[in-house]
């Protein structure tokens, strides 16, 4: 019983932080119609550099103060989208979509080796977050607070960016040009700048995730490559462009995830990818995707 | 007919690439010759990818695993048959990658554009994660699993016997590197041959336009998984000789950024010349040794080259060399009709 | 307050306006009449800024706009209505106008009138009243012509000072016609002038003060509707 709580609790954990990277990456496909390849180095970018920040502070201040630290990744890669979308992006809007992904695709290559010069091989961490907050019991097993911290976050950031895009004023901006671009300028708006607002929002959510993963796991290299093609995983099986589907599908992947460890962890993966292409032989949408 | 310029085209480009790769194995370094070797193993995927991507306009991330297929075939049947030819290593090899290029292929080919691409990496990926993960070798029993266990996931593949000739390890690569060329050459001319063919021009046409391809009467989906299918031999041929070449094959050939690498020399190439992706893949081997061998940030340099190719070189190589005059005569010299 | 002078257009590679001229004053309605593919749509869209010149000059309220982009056209005043009506499916009625509200506080002209969108939309709904009691349904489910009242309705909601209506009868029974020429004579005794796209020259000339025959790209008439109605040639080029 303790146990089923706590793999409960591990599949809402790894939820949220899917979320995050999934929300963003559907939200950029559903305003501009581009699949970004470097989101999950975005995300790892986020870690390190979160990681990379509460090392520095960890002996000088107190660790309240840490907390306030941890979402500087999530800042730093959210200036860095501000600056990619204008330079990399607009420039191929017109152009066939390959373009499109053959460039963001160089720039996870870049965006690889850029970590690996600037944090080299080993892994950073970002455990004194983690320490701070202890452990709580479940029944005969312990979990870290943290953790459970992550969950709430999760939480909040489902409903913040639902709030966000249902219920606010930018919100009913970003649905109008991501259903109507031409008509959206032709109204008044500045398109140009939705555009740079949703790729930063998006990057600031995949920073975020990588923020506050780091505590509780150590950044290391290839990290957002593997979970990159996870977030694709989730956001094929919910609905590319749907904020529903990225949390559907996050919580499926974790939960399902959970489960064939438990049973035959080879499986693991292959499990996944198959849900995700049985999804699209069935539903080529998705789970909440706008049908085509 | 022909007229004296077709032929003096055609000697001034054949007779010193002829004469070039029947001599390599004495001019090029032992270590040089491998890298040769691996240039024109890598081509071959690459115009293999290119028959389903430039072609037909189908983005693939997920055709690793038709390459990875081609020598893991043959490396299970060495390991679990004990036989030690080549050609049942080569046959069963691409057997293989088309029997699975046929099946995902007949899947994926429902879905286009950004779903394709999408599709075949999901595809590519389970076909991974079996590997890396230690799925199929389990199915091996103990021996397969001591097997995983051992080379996670990777599998040593021996010199195996060449039309029945046992090598010394010394003359092996030089032989070999003749099976390679020969190898080279019949895919060169049998994509050739399918790209102008009405086939290849229906593919082209549904390229450019699906709904009209459908008005026309061509079967778009079943031409499409045809394309995907031919591709997946190329791809398993390109595999089962990596596989011998480097006397191993690791799930590192089977994972999507295998499957991008393709997609980035042949972008790089060119995807609308025939020749585009054996330019892309022998400039793309090339800066890969010289990225390898200075410790220069690898990926930087390929991700700089791929943001390059999009903005500045849309066409790729071959495209770009074809707005110099000299050469874009030759080109279109050397594409007049053989006979 | 519009002049449109000798523009030319291209999509693709295909040129398809020729040195277009017209223009459009102070409470007016224009109509520009010619047959499918005459170029109706491209003049509109170029006018608005949704396709970029090849050369020619758009001058409006006295300021040349030709190199400006069509949000910051909107925001100087003119309102659109697309041939598709591009209400957008996944909105409601209410949000879609929503949007025009917030952006005619952002344009000059409701900055000059001490305006606001509200009042603009209340203008809107005075013409159409049904408007009113869609605000609830998504674009996507709307008819043809609710969609046709809404697309109007919603780029009145901008407050502009010239309308760009593209096939606004399109679709609509010859009853219901009749309800939107008197709704366009409504907006523009309100002080709005309104260029518009129409196919049919029998409805043009019932509300246009001034009409342009258009084929094939190139202005074949300009002057009064009754006139156009006994030209011979407008007559064969409309017929096709
Ligand atoms: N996207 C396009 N590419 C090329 N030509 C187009 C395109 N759209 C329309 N055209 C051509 O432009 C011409 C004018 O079209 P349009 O302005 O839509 O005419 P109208 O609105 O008067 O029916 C037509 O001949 C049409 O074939
Ligand atoms: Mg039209």
């Amino acid at each position: 019983m303790d146990i089923l709580v706590l793999q409960i609790l591990n599949s809402l954990f790894y939820a949220s932080v899917l979320f995050l990277l999934a929300a963003g990456l559907s939200l950029i496909f559903g305003v501009m119609g581009i699949i970004n390849m470097a989101h999950g180095s975005l995300y790892a970018l986020g870690a390190y550099v979160t990681a990379w920040v509460i090392t520095f502070a960890a002996t000088a201040v107190h660790p309240a103060v840490l907390f306030l630290l941890l979402p500087a990744g999530a800042l730093v890669v959210t200036a860095a989208g501000v600056v990619i979308e204008p330079v990399l992006l607009r420039p191929l809007y017109k152009r066939p979509e390959e373009y499109q992904l053959l460039i963001t695709f160089g720039l996870l290559l870049v965006l690889e080796d850029v970590m690996r010069f600037v944090w080299g091989g080993t892994p950073l961490s970002a455990s004194p977050l983690m320490d701070a907050l202890g452990i709580v019991h479940v029944g005969e097993f312990v979990y870290p607070t943290y953790n459970l911290l992550v969950i709430a976050i999760g939480v909040f950031a489902a409903l913040g960016v639902w709030a966000f895009v249902y219920r606010t004023r930018f919100g009913v901006m970003l649905r109008a040009t991501s259903q109507d671009r031409r008509m959206a300028s032709a109204l008044g708006m500045n398109v140009g700048r939705v555009y740079v607002q949703a790729f930063g929002l998006g990057c600031f959510m995949a920073g975020l995730g990588g923020a506050i993963v780091v505590p509780s796991q150590a950044a290391v290299l290839g990290m957002g490559v593997e979970v990159l093609v996870l977030a694709f995983v989730v956001v094929v099986i919910g609905g590319l462009g749907s904020l529903e589907g990225a949390l559907v599908g996050a919580l499926i992947v974790s939960f399902v995830r959970t489960g064939v460890i438990q049973f035959y962890e080879e499986l693991e993966l292959a499990v996944l990818y198959l849900i995700a292409a049985a999804v699209l032989l069935v539903r080529p949408t998705g789970l909440f995707g706008r049908p085509q | 007919m022909h007229d004296a310029r077709v032929v003096a085209a055609r000697i001034l480009v054949l007779v010193p690439a002829g004469a070039w790769v029947l001599l390599a194995p004495a001019a090029l370094s032992p270590y040089l010759l491998i890298i040769w070797c691996y240039a024109l193993i890598f081509s071959i995927a690459c115009l293999g990818l290119n028959l389903v991507f430039g072609t037909t306009g189908l983005l693939s991330l997920g055709h690793a695993a038709y390459f990875g297929a081609g020598a893991y075939a043959g490396a299970f049947l060495y390991r679990f048959a004990d036989i030690h030819s080549f050609e049942v290593y080569f046959l069963v090899g691409i057997l293989t990658s088309t029997l699975l290029a046929a099946g995902i292929g007949f899947l994926c080919v429902r879905a286009t554009k950004i779903h394709f691409a999408i599709l075949t990496l999901a595809f590519g990926q389970i076909f991974h994660s079996l590997f890396i993960d230690g799925a199929i070798f389990r199915l091996f029993g103990p021996l397969g699993w001591a097997l995983y266990l051992v080379g996670e996931g990777s599998m040593y593949i021996p010199r195996l016997t060449i039309l029945g000739i046992e090598f010394e390890p010394e003359e092996f690569i030089p032989a070999f590197y003749y099976v390679i060329v020969f190898a080279f050459c019949a895919s060169v001319f049998l994509l050739w041959r399918i790209n102008h063919s009405p086939f290849g021009k229906a593919l082209r046409a549904i390229r450019d336009n699906q709904t009209r391809a459908v008005y026309i009467g061509i079967p778009v989906r079943q031409y499409r998984w045809y394309a995907f299918t031919i591709s997946g031999v190329f791809l398993g041929l390109a595999g089962a000789l990596y596989g011998q070449l480097d006397r191993q094959i690791t799930p590192e050939q089977l994972d999507w950024l295998f499957s991008a690498e393709l997609v980035l020399a042949t972008v790089l190439g060119g995807t609308r010349d025939f020749i585009g992706p054996v330019l892309g893949a022998f400039v793309f081997i090339g800066l890969d040794e010289i990225a390898g061998r200075w410790a220069i940030g690898h990926n930087i340099m390929m991700g700089l080259l791929l943001m390059l190719v999009v903005f500045v070189f849309p066409r790729g190589l071959a495209g770009t060399l074809d707005l110099v005059p000299g050469i874009r005569k030759v080109g279109l010299l050397m594409k007049r009709k053989w006979l | 307050m519009l002049e449109v002078t000798q523009i030319n257009t291209f999509r693709g590679p295909a040129h398809i306006l020729h040195g277009l001229t017209l223009s459009v004053n102070e409470q007016e309605v224009v109509c520009l009449v010619g047959r499918n593919g005459a170029g109706k749509t491209t003049t509109i869209d170029s006018i608005m800024g949704l396709l970029p010149l090849r050369s020619g000059q758009i001058v409006f309220h006295g300021e040349n706009i030709t190199g400006l982009a069509a949000h910051m056209r909107a925001r100087r005043g003119m309102g659109y209505a697309p041939e598709d009506c591009g209400i957008f499916p996944e909105l409601t009625v209410e949000e879609n106008l929503m949007i025009s509200r917030w952006l005619a506080n952002a344009s000059g002209r409701v900055k000059e009138a001490a305006f606001t969108g509200s009042d603009a939309q209340e203008r809107a709904f005075s013409v159409f009243p049904e408007v009113r009691t869609l605000t609830h349904r998504e674009g996507l489910h709307l008819s043809g012509g609710q969609k046709k009242m809404v697309a109007i309705a919603r780029a009145m909601t901008l407050s502009p000072s010239l309308l760009l209506l593209d096939e606004a009868f399109e679709g609509l029974a010859p009853a219901v016609v009749t309800r939107f020429i008197d709704a366009v004579i409504k907006i523009k005794e309100m002080g709005i002038s309104i260029l518009m796209a129409e196919s049919n020259l029998a409805n043009a000339s019932r509300i246009a003060d001034r009409l342009y025959a258009i084929d094939r790209g190139e202005i074949i008439f300009h002057g009064d509707p009754k006139e156009a109605l006994k030209n011979e040639e407008v007559m064969k080029a409309l017929r096709g």
